[in-house]
């Protein structure tokens, strides 16, 4: 059973939120690419949709974390 | 006799105010910002979109963008297979966020957004052409 689509689509905009992010990565952003990749691919096996609100919410919390080091740099 | 005299007169009174002159005509920065300023739209031209002209884009250029953008994406296992008509997971080898990540891609190539939805449902290079070929804002 597929879990609420509106949970996916949740997940692909933190996802391009994130991305955004990290254009300006210092180790890069292929690098940051590559990694930001490899944790929401990890997780695409979660089915339960408290999981899955649990896991945008820790997207939400490395956004805040992932902006305020950009907000600082500048 | 008279006219050196009145050269001197002349001068004197027209060296003062040269020199109160001076510290006005002196801000050459604002001048050159001026100037700057003057030449920055000209400098744009390029740029600048005539809205007169036709900027309907026609399917081959939209393709070849598309098809150039998804070459130059490093996740593309085969770039043998790349085609107009290939699907993005079932040929390229691309999963659900590769495709979202190519989506960007081509929201940023024709500067454009795709909402979700319509996001959601580009699959394959032919469902982006039809999509961008559908968009009149799309340049």
């Amino acid at each position: 059973m597929p879990p609420d689509p509106s949970l996916r689509h949740q997940v692909i905009r933190i996802y391009k939120e994130l991305l955004f992010l990290g254009r300006d990565y210092p180790l890069g952003y292929d690098y940051y690419r590559a990694r930001l990749h490899k944790a929401f691919a990890s997780q695409a096996g979660l089915r339960d949709e408290d999981k899955i609100r649990r896991g945008i919410e820790r997207a939400e919390f490395v956004k805040k974390v992932c902006g305020l080091r950009v907000a600082l740099q500048m | 006799m008279l006219r050196p005299v009145l050269f001197k007169a002349v001068r004197a009174a027209a060296r003062p105010a040269g020199r109160s002159v001076t510290p006005i005509a002196r801000p050459v920065i604002p001048r050159t910002t001026l100037f700057r300023q003057r030449l920055h739209p000209a400098a744009c031209l390029g740029a600048v979109r005539c809205y007169s002209a036709g900027g309907a884009l026609s399917k081959d250029e939209v393709q070849g963008r598309i098809l150039d953008l998804l070459k130059n994406f490093d996740k593309v296992s085969d770039a043998s297979k790349l085609s107009p008509t290939s699907h993005f997971t079932n040929d390229l080898g691309l999963d659900s966020l590769d495709t979202v990540e190519v989506v960007m891609a081509i929201e940023e190539e024709f500067s454009i957004e795709i909402p979700d939805k319509e996001a959601d449902a580009i699959h394959t290079v032919d469902k982006a052409v039809e999509y961008i070929m559908n968009q009149p804002d799309a340049h």
